[in-house]
Formats: C-alpha cells, sequence, structure tokens
C-alpha cells in the first residue's frame, strides 16, 4: 500500500482495529484479534462511505482483508 | 427443549432445532475452521441424534438453526440455555464460514431473551484464545464480568473462559448498533 487510497484504508483500519495500521501494511482479517464479526461490517462500512464503493453481503463476507479491499475498491 | 419460537431478522431468521438437523450441526461442529474452539465431537451422526433427542428433554434449553430468509438455507446454530432466576447463557454459535449471519444471530438471541423470554440478564462464556469472539462480545458492549479458570478441556489441554454478561437494563442501549448493522447485511439502505 502506498497512494491515498491506501492511506485512507490505512486510516480506517487504525480508527475501527484500535491500533496503528500503516499504508504500506497487509492485514489479514485472520490474523486480528479485534477484527471480528461486527468490527467487519464497519469496515466494509466505512470503506463504502469513504470510497464511493458498494458491497454485497456475498463480496462482505469474502474479504479476507485490506488487500481484497483495496482490490475492490481499484486501489 | 422442544419449543416453537422463531425470530425474524432483517436477512436471518431463527427457527428451532429438529433432530432432522442433526446432519447440518455435526457438519458446524466437525468444520476444521469453526472446531478449533469447540469441544471435541463424536464424529458419528448418532451421537448428535441422541444429545438432541437429549437436548428436547432438557428445560430451560433454546436450540436454533440459523436461517438465509432468502432460501430458507441453514447457516449456523445457535442456543440460549440454563436459564435459571430469569438468567440465561448463549453459545453453541457456529455460523458457515464466508456468512455475516453473526451478528444478526446474535441480535435475535439477545431479543429472544430479553424481549420474548424477559430475561433480567444474557451471558456468554468464551474460550480466553478465541480473540475474535471475544472481541465480538466487547465491541457490541457486552460487560467482561469475570474469568473461569480451566473452564474447558481441549484436545490441547486445560482453556480459561472469560464471562461476558449483558443486563436488561444495557440492552436497549446496545442493540441500535447491531440493528443498523443487521440491516447493512441485510441491504437497507442506511441514513
Amino acid at each position: 500500500m502506498s497512494g491515498p487510497t491506501e492511506a485512507t484504508l490505512a486510516e480506517i483500519l487504525t480508527l475501527v482495529l484500535e491500533r496503528p495500521v500503516a499504508p504500506a501494511e497487509t492485514v489479514l482479517r485472520e490474523a486480528e484479534p479485534k477484527w471480528d464479526s461486527l468490527k467487519h461490517i464497519e469496515i466494509v462500512m466505512a470503506v463504502e462511505a469513504a470510497f464511493g464503493v458498494s458491497f454485497s453481503a456475498e463480496e462482505m463476507g469474502a474479504l479476507t482483508g485490506s488487500a481484497d479491499i483495496l482490490q475492490k475498491i481499484g486501489g | 427443549m422442544q419449543h416453537n419460537l422463531r425470530l425474524a431478522g432483517h436477512r436471518f431468521d431463527l427457527r428451532p432445532a429438529y433432530i432432522d438437523d442433526a446432519a447440518f450441526i455435526l457438519g458446524l461442529r466437525r468444520d476444521p475452521e469453526l472446531s478449533r474452539f469447540v469441544h471435541p465431537t463424536s464424529p458419528r451422526l448418532q451421537d448428535q441424534i441422541d444429545w438432541m433427542v437429549a437436548y428436547e428433554a432438557r428445560a430451560g434449553d433454546y436450540y436454533f438453526i440459523v436461517e438465509d430468509q432468502a432460501d430458507g438455507t441453514p447457516v449456523g446454530a445457535v442456543g440460549l440455555y440454563d436459564v435459571v432466576d430469569r438468567a440465561g447463557e448463549w453459545g453453541r454459535w457456529l455460523i458457515s464460514p464466508g456468512v455475516l449471519a453473526a451478528v444478526e444471530s446474535a441480535l435475535l438471541i439477545y431479543r429472544l431473551g430479553f424481549e420474548a423470554l424477559d430475561l433480567r440478564e444474557v451471558y456468554c462464556r468464551t474460550l480466553a484464545g478465541n480473540r475474535q469472539v471475544l472481541s465480538f462480545h466487547d465491541s457490541m458492549g457486552a460487560e467482561r464480568r469475570r474469568t473461569l479458570s480451566a473452564y474447558a478441556h481441549l484436545a490441547d489441554g486445560d482453556h480459561d473462559a472469560v464471562e461476558h454478561v449483558v443486563t436488561r437494563e444495557a440492552w436497549p442501549t446496545l442493540r441500535p448498533r447491531l440493528e443498523r448493522l443487521a440491516q447493512r447485511v441485510a441491504g437497507v439502505r442506511l441514513v
């Protein structure tokens, strides 16, 4: 991660996961203790609001981490 | 116990678990991704059926299948049990991987406890190593009440458990957030 899209996503993840996330960091859902089912939806909603994209429930369920989100929003 | 309670959500519903659901429940309990923090489960279907028969005879035990409203597909299971003195434990919570039914199934089980059964508190016990589920309960605002040492013995040894509790008084302040997230999963347009 390195551009403005990555920086914005890192800000979202920092806020929701309650730990500093660097723009260049790849974050895996399964490896994050605080990336729980509830926060997963909150992350998606924040990404949708920030980037003007929309995820279906199936797309939301398939997201495994920051790389999948960046792929979806074209970062 | 045998019951006829059904709870309708935004995308997912809870319906009573029946003996015929034994194979589905066994599949959840034997799923490698889900079973890490589950008591060892016999691979024999008959053992699960026997457990369901005993469950149906047990008072104060409400076991549910989580269904997708779209087509009635079962996507998980959850229960509220040991209901005594207007308090009950919820758990046996297993959702098929990749299905976003966790928030809504939790919402519905709390609605069952506080709104249908008029409980004064609903608590849950999570193995200490199950960090994302601990985080879920923390995130939704459940209070950590105590730690139970050596609560469960799994294949790799003893595990402590953390007990979270939601009181009847706290529920009205916690419910709106769960509702909002469940609505989002259901595709309800939020403003």
